[in-house]
């Protein structure tokens, strides 16, 4: 062996020497890393699931004491709190890693509750107070949430016993994602989840909308294809099925011209177009809002919706959405909302929404305010500078309708819409014109 | 001295082998998110624009922040005395007479149209258009539902609700198709007919999901309750 390749083999020697420990330095550190990160996740967990025992453990107490007093004001107090705690358990409940079918039946729980308990004390504030069957419902839930509560608690004892939350879940694709397992208690029928309806958020009633603007009489495919070719005959048009099972039962059809594609849907029912949307783009902004608001009413004569007035538009991305409605003799009728949208660049009306035409229009019987407008004005704020008085029907926040003056008023360079009940002059609502850097929001 | 250059070989490859551990490493436990990602395509353009307009810039105005771009940041920098990093930070912004936020006046931005439209781009793109805006009401859907959480990031970023959310692909731009589709799904749009799930039947594994009510096949996907 020569001595020049001595010096090499012991260059190479070092060298590997050299690489290897690096090698190994590098995958501690980044073993570490991984285990640091793990742990920080276990630890967001962790935190999620004590929020959730915790708030789940004062739920129940708060259910039960409210089952216990007799006094309205201390009801509100215990009901109030039920509310705020159920909106933190729904809150750890998204975060924490689950499989959904494990939660669907928690979650509507601990939402309905919330919900119910928000009408209970509306109801109290309202001097209506608490009914026997209110009571008779609460403490149902208060059941509910004992047993939650008891399996909840189970495994908090196993999470304080060294459980790993992070060690624990998979992909849910693999059957044993551990960390749902053990949330099956609240899936499987052990716990009892009462059916609930109340005029609130997340009613059961609310699921399940009627559809009240359609006559019972169907229309064949062939009828509906012939309405598609009238209304929107410079399209190339494709039935691609139908749906079925929802809230309405359709026909479907694709849109094609040039690069343009969309979709039209029309009810079966009253052959009505319910729904059609392009994916045309629009980059320029040669047409203001009242020229899209024209367009936009003239279509919709044109597809058979008459007494229809715009009454409020916003533009974004280049489109003007404009929301027109139902109007007879000078009653703005808002549930009969019809939203069509336009392209600021040519005109084209790329988008029509008439799904809550099909579902609220109706003859309304009756139109006719108890109190009149000057005495309607008297029930609003003074501060408020009205520049517009309407009367309208509008949709009570849960599925029913009121007959109500509207005054579109300006305070503080800002304007909102304030609502007073044409019957009781109770003011019901008030809405703020927000403006974003997407067009102008109702809130 | 056929030896020697053999063994010159052999340490050039160790010290290969030596950077390719080191980098491999050093890159499997950084993401790097480099600053020129952090502007949006249309604030890339508003640079380019103005950068052409004063003659820094030669190039096409394409929204894409290239080598070009870079270089011409770096010239403009350079002139106004900033330091040339080639990278639009909020002095060089304000040198170039625009702004990397919003401001904090009346107008509020709507982080809920941008999150939809990533949903919406990465779960359907390339699907037809109205798969594109049902996807948009399924997460508006589950909003509203009791069974879900009750905002568009808490529906979004549900543990395993999405794949997209899981695999990252959320995090790639949405292109204008899916902004106008979460525009469409904002403003009441459904042709899923109030679906709370959807699925790909070529791809799909769960048998739960398999036993939900379809309301309506759109393209790849069935949209059930």
């Amino acid at each position: 062996m020569t001595k020049s390749s001595k010096i090499a083999i012991t260059i190479c020697s070092v060298l590997t020497a050299l690489a290897i420990i690096l090698a190994t330095i590098l995958s501690v550190s980044f073993n570490n890393e991984t285990k640091n990160y793990k742990s920080q996740l276990n630890s967001v967990y962790q935190s999620d699931f004590y929020t959730l025992t915790d708030a789940v453990n004062n739920i129940e107490t708060n259910l039960s004491k409210t089952l216990v007093t007799q006094n309205s004001n201390i009801q509100e107090k215990y009901l109030t709190e039920i509310c705020s705690l159920c909106k933190i358990a729904q809150n750890s409940l998204s975060s924490l890693p689950l499989n959904h079918q494990s939660l669907t039946n928690t979650y509507k729980f601990v939402n309905q509750l919330g919900g119910y308990c928000y009408v209970l004390n509306e109801n109290i504030l309202s001097l209506k107070g608490i009914t026997e069957d209110d009571l008779a419902q609460l403490e149902k839930l208060h059941k509910s949430s004992q047993q939650i509560k008891s399996d909840l608690n189970d495994l908090a004892n196993l999470i304080n016993s060294g459980y790993y939350i992070v060690e624990n879940i998979s992909d849910p694709k693999i059957k044993t994602n551990n960390f749902s397992d053990e949330f099956n208690f609240m899936y499987d029928e052990t716990i009892e989840y009462p059916s609930l309806i109340y005029d609130g958020p997340f009613s059961d009633s609310t699921e399940h909308k009627q559809v009240k603007g359609l006559s019972e009489k169907e229309v064949t495919k062939t009828e509906a294809e012939l309405k598609v070719k009238q209304c929107f005959g410079d399209f190339e048009i494709n039935f691609v099925g139908e749906s079925l099972g929802g809230d309405f039962d359709t026909y479907n059809f694709e849109l094609k011209k040039g690069d343009i594609t969309g979709y039209i849907q029309t009810a079966k029912r009253d052959n009505l177009v319910l729904q059609f949307a392009t994916d045309e783009q629009s980059s320029s902004h040669n047409k203001n809002i009242y020229e899209c608001e024209i367009l936009a009413k003239n279509f919709l004569n044109k597809l058979g919706f008459n007494n229809i007035a715009p009454v409020w538009s916003t533009a974004e991305g280049g489109f003007v959405y404009c929301n027109l409605t139902f109007k007879t003799n000078d009653v703005i009728i808002y549930p009969d909302m019809i939203k069509v949208k336009i392209s600021q660049e040519n005109g084209n009306i790329v988008g029509l929404e008439a799904r809550s035409w099909a579902f609220n229009h109706v003859d309304r019987a009756d139109l006719s305010p108890l109190i009149s407008s000057e005495q309607a004005k008297q029930k609003i704020n003074q501060k408020l500078d009205v520049l517009d008085t309407n009367l309208c029907v509008i949709p009570d926040e849960y599925l029913g309708e009121k007959l109500a003056w509207e005054f579109k008023c300006i305070y503080d360079e800002a304007i909102y819409y304030d609502y007073i009940d044409a019957k009781t002059g109770e003011e019901i609502k008030v809405l703020k014109v927000i403006q974003t850097d997407n067009g102008n929001l109702l809130m | 001295m056929e030896k020697v250059s053999k063994v010159f070989y052999i340490i050039l490859c160790f010290i290969a082998v030596f950077c390719l551990t080191f980098f491999a490493f050093k890159n499997s436990s950084n993401t790097d998110i480099s600053v020129e990602a952090a502007l949006t395509t249309s604030q890339v353009k508003t640079v380019q624009t103005k950068l052409k307009n004063w003659g820094y810039y030669t190039g096409a105005v394409d929204g894409i922040y290239g080598s070009k771009t870079k270089a011409a940041v770096k010239n403009f920098q350079k002139k106004n005395k900033l330091t040339a990093d080639g990278i639009v930070g909020p002095k060089t912004a304000a040198a170039l007479g625009m702004s990397l936020t919003s401001s904090k006046s009346q107008t509020q931005t709507s982080s809920d149209l941008y999150l939809l439209a990533k949903c919406i781009h990465a779960e359907a793109r390339g699907e037809p258009y109205a798969g594109q805006v049902a996807i948009g009401a399924v997460i508006l859907n589950r909003v509203a539902s009791s069974k879900f959480p009750n905002t568009i990031s808490g529906v979004i970023y549900q543990p395993y609700a999405f794949t997209a959310v899981n695999d990252g692909q959320i995090n790639l731009e949405p292109n204008q198709s899916a902004y106008n589709a979460a525009r469409d799904a904002l403003n009441g749009w459904d042709p899923s007919h109030g679906a709370l799930y959807y699925y790909n039947p070529k791809t799909a594994t769960s048998s739960w999901i398999w036993s939900r009510t379809v309301l309506v096949t759109i393209g790849n996907h069935k949209f059930a309750i």
